[in-house]
C-alpha cells in the first residue's frame, strides 16, 4: 500500500527516523553508565517500546493505567506508572500485579502514600520531586519528603522527578543548567531520605530536553524521556532534535485552494492535529503545524497552517505556493507541533520507511 | 580588517631534508567575526630555540656570535574560549598560557633525546592538556556564580619530521599533502560521538543539535584529551588550525582548493577568513597555517 492510496487525515510513522531517534538517546544516556526507561506517553504502541527497549533493562514508564494494561497485555512487566495515582485507582493497578507485573507507582499525597502501603498488592512506590517546573510533586528539601518515606513503608523505592520546566529552555546551555537543576534535586532528596534510613533505590529523571543534555547525571539510576521517539516542531526549536528528526506526520489532503491568497484548505483540523500552539513562543513560530510534502520534505518552505477548524486546516506559503501541484485530492505530510498531543487521535502508525510504501500499521493505545 | 595578532617568518625555497628556519612559511591570525563582540580565541604560532645569553663579553661585537641557535621544533596553539561574558577568553588564554608553558620545557627533553622517548612524550603532552584543564577549573572554582570557564584547545607540537597533536575540544587540524585534505583531529562534540557510536549517520550530524555541543574541554565537566602522530617530512606539506569560526562556512573542499593554488601562508590565511565572513562570520576566527616550502629545482 502506498501512502497516497490512504484516506485522510492519518498517521504517518517513518520508521527509520523512530530507529534513529531511539539510536541517539540510548547512546546519549549510556554516555553516563545510567539506565534508560522509554516513557511510552507519546508512541503508545508496543511495537515501539519493543524497539525502544532493545538493548535496555527493558522497563518502560507510562502516563494512564490503560497504557499499563495495553502494555501489560503485550508482555511489559516492569513498569512505572509516572502519573500520580489516586487511591481509588489502586485495585485496578493490584489486578496487574496479580499477573505478574512489577509496577511501580508515584505519589506526593501522603493520604495516597498510605492507602498504597496499606493495599495488600505488592506496589513499589517512588516519591514524587519538584525540581522547578512547579506542577506536581515535593520539595527536596522539605519535611513532606520523610512523611511520605513514613507513609510509605516499605513500598518505598527511590525518588522520581521529571524537569518539564526545560520546555521553557531556549538554548543548549540553559538546557544544561535546567538538567542540572533536575538532577541536583532529585539526587538531594535521594539523600535526604538515605541520611533518615529510608531506602531509595531508585532515582529517576527525565524529560527529552534535560535527558538530551544532561552534562552528569551522577547519584541518577535511571533516565525516562518519551517525545525523543518522535520528534516535533517544538522539540526542534528547543534544540532536542533537527526538523529532518521528526519521524511522525500527519497525511492530509487539499480539499481547496484559493490561489489568490495564496493558501490551501486541508482535511486536517483540530482534531488531526491538536490546537497545540507550542512553536508560537519559539523563535520560529510554525502555526499549528508546517505543510511538508508526500515525501516528508519541506518541498513548499515555510508553509505554516495558520488556522484551524475542527475539521479544517487552513495552509499559507511564505512564498508562493505551486497551485499546479497542489490540487484538490493531492496528499501532503503536516509536521506537528506537539506530537504527543497530535498522535492522540488516532488509533494506529501506518510505517513508512523512507518512501511511501506503507510496509506495516501498528496499533496504538488511547484513553486512560 | 580587524586582524588581532600575526607573526610571519620570512619563506624561501631550499633543498629537502630538516627545514631551516628561514625556510618555513607560519602565519597565524584571529578575528572576532562579524556577530561576536569579543574574541575568545587565543592563539600561538612560535618556535622554540636554545639561546645564549651574553652577560659579559671583551668581544668588540657580541652581537655578531651565534646566539639564537636552530629551532629545536615549532608550536602551533589554537584555543576556542566557551562561556559566558569574558571567562571563555580567559579560559583560552589561560589554557593557552599553561601548556605552552609545559610543552615547551618538555620539547626541550624530547628533542635533547633525539626524539627516542616517544612514548614519554605522548604521555607529557596528554599531562600538559591535564595541567591546563586543572588550571582552569581551578580558576573557575574561584569565581563562584559565574559560568563555569571552558575552552577547545588543538596543540601541534612539530619536532621534524613528526608533528605531535593534542586535542581537546572541536577545534581543528588539517594536513595537505598531494592535492589531499585530511583532518586530522577527531571533533570531540557528542554529534562526533554519536556517530562513533553507530547511532547517527555521519551526514546527520552538521544538523544535529549536539554538532557544537562538546563532549570534552578544557576546564569542562570532562576533558579527555587525544594525543596524534602526523609525519610532517614531505616538504611542501601543509597543516592547518583552526576554530570552528571558519568551518561553520568553508568546507573542507574549499579548504583543499585554497590550499592547492597557496602562495604563502599569510594569503591563504586571509582568504579562508575573508570567505567565513562574507558568509556571516558567526563565531570568532582563527587560522594557523604551517609549511616547509617546496625546494626550488632550479636552486638544487
Amino acid at each position: 500500500m502506498r501512502l497516497l492510496e490512504l484516506p485522510t487525515p492519518c498517521l504517518v510513522l517513518d520508521r527509520s527516523i523512530l530507529e534513529r531517534n531511539l539510536a541517539v538517546m540510548s547512546a546519549i544516556v549510556r554516555r553516563h553508565g545510567v539506565a534508560f526507561r522509554p516513557h511510552m506517553k507519546t508512541a503508545k504502541s508496543a511495537e515501539i517500546a519493543r524497539l525502544a527497549v532493545a538493548g535496555e533493562a527493558g522497563g518502560i514508564a507510562v502516563s494512564t493505567l490503560a497504557e499499563a494494561e495495553y502494555f501489560g497485555a503485550s508482555g511489559f512487566l516492569d513498569i512505572t506508572l509516572a502519573v500520580g495515582i489516586t487511591p481509588e485507582r489502586l485495585d485496578r493497578a493490584a489486578a496487574l500485579v496479580a499477573r505478574g507485573m512489577e509496577l511501580t507507582l508515584i505519589t506526593d499525597d501522603p493520604n495516597t502514600a498510605a492507602a498504597i502501603a496499606a493495599h495488600p498488592a505488592p506496589f513499589r512506590a517512588l516519591i514524587e520531586i519538584d525540581s522547578g517546573e512547579g506542577r506536581g510533586g515535593v520539595n527536596a528539601n522539605s519535611g513532606a519528603l520523610l512523611v511520605l518515606g513514613r507513609a510509605l513503608g516499605p513500598r518505598l523505592a527511590g525518588v522520581l522527578t521529571h524537569g518539564g520546566h526545560s520546555y521553557a529552555g531556549r538554548s543548549i546551555p540553559e538546557m544544561q543548567r535546567i538538567a542540572e537543576q533536575e538532577r541536583s534535586a532529585v539526587v538531594s532528596a535521594a539523600w535526604a531520605l538515605r541520611a533518615a534510613f529510608f531506602p531509595c533505590e531508585v532515582v529517576s529523571l527525565g524529560s527529552t530536553p534535560t535527558a538530551m543534555h544532561a552534562r552528569k547525571l551522577d547519584g541518577v539510576t535511571e533516565v525516562r524521556a518519551g517525545v525523543y521517539m518522535f520528534n516535533d516542531l517544538f522539540q526542534a526549536e528547543i534544540h532536542s532534535c533537527s526538523r529532518a528528526d521528526i519521524a511522525m506526520t500527519v497525511l492530509s489532503s487539499v480539499i481547496g485552494r484559493r490561489p489568490g491568497d495564496n493558501q490551501v484548505l486541508l482535511d486536517a483540523g483540530a482534531i488531526a492535529l491538536s490546537k497545540d500552539r507550542s512553536t508560537q513562543s519559539t523563535a520560529h513560530d510554525a502555526g499549528y503545524g508546517l505543510v511538508w510534502g508526500l515525501d516528508g520534505t519541506p518541498r513548499y518552505s515555510e508553509c505554516r497552517i495558520e488556522s484551524l477548524y475542527q475539521e479544517h486546516g487552513i495552509a499559507r506559503g511564505n512564498r508562493p505556493l505551486p497551485f499546479d501541484e497542489l490540487k484538490v485530492g493531492t496528499k501532503v505530510r503536516i509536521a506537528p507541533n506537539h506530537a504527543c498531543l497530535t498522535a492522540a487521535a488516532y488509533d494506529r502508525y501506518h510505517v513508512v520507511s523512507g518512501t511511501d510504501e506503507v510496509s506495516v500499521i501498528w496499533e496504538r493505545v488511547n484513553g486512560w | 580588517m580587524g586582524i588581532a595578532k600575526m607573526l610571519t617568518l620570512a619563506a624561501t625555497p631550499a633543498v629537502s631534508g630538516r627545514p631551516r628556519d628561514e625556510e618555513l612559511d607560519l602565519f597565524g591570525l584571529t578575528h572576532p567575526g562579524k556577530v561576536r563582540s569579543e574574541n575568545q580565541d587565543h592563539f600561538l604560532l612560535c618556535t622554540v630555540h636554545q639561546q645564549m645569553v651574553v652577560h659579559e663579553t671583551s668581544l668588540p661585537n657580541p652581537d655578531k656570535l651565534p646566539l639564537r641557535g636552530q629551532r629545536m621544533g615549532t608550536i602551533m596553539l589554537v584555543a576556542d574560549g566557551v562561556g559566558g561574558s569574558h571567562s571563555g577568553g580567559e579560559a583560552s588564554q589561560l589554557a593557552a598560557e599553561t601548556i605552552t608553558r609545559y610543552v615547551s620545557g618538555t620539547m626541550s627533553c624530547f628533542h635533547a633525546s633525539g626524539g627516542g622517548e616517544e612514548k614519554e612524550f605522548f604521555a607529557a603532552l596528554k599531562s600538559a592538556a591535564m595541567e591546563a584543564h586543572n588550571a582552569v577549573r581551578a580558576e573557575s572554582s574561584n569565581r563562584p556564580g559565574e559560568k563555569r570557564m571552558a575552552t577547545t584547545l588543538t596543540v601541534g607540537v612539530a619536532v621534524w619530521p613528526r608533528m605531535y597533536i593534542v586535542q581537546v575540544g572541536d577545534s581543528r587540524c588539517y594536513h595537505y599533502w598531494d592535492g589531499k585534505l585530511r583532518q586530522v583531529t577527531r571533533d570531540q562534540t557528542v554529534a562526533q560521538y554519536l556517530v562513533d557510536v553507530g547511532a547517527l549517520p555521519p551526514e546527520q550530524a552538521a544538523t544535529s543539535p549536539f554538532t557544537n555541543v562538546l563532549a570534552s574541554a578544557i576546564g569542562g565537566e570532562e576533558a579527555s584529551p587525544e594525543v596524534l602522530r602526523l609525519d610532517i617530512a614531505q616538504r611542501g606539506c601543509v597543516v592547518l588550525l583552526c576554530t570552528d569560526g571558519l568551518t561553520k562556512h568553508v568546507s573542507d573542499d574549499e579548504i583543499a582548493e585554497h590550499l592547492r593554488t597557496m602562495q604563502s601562508s599569510e594569503s591563504v590565511s586571509r582568504a579562508l577568513l575573508d570567505l567565513a565572513l562574507d558568509r556571516g562570520g558567526t563565531d570568532n576566527i582563527t587560522i594557523l597555517i604551517g609549511r616547509a616550502n617546496r625546494a626550488d629545482p632550479a636552486n638544487l
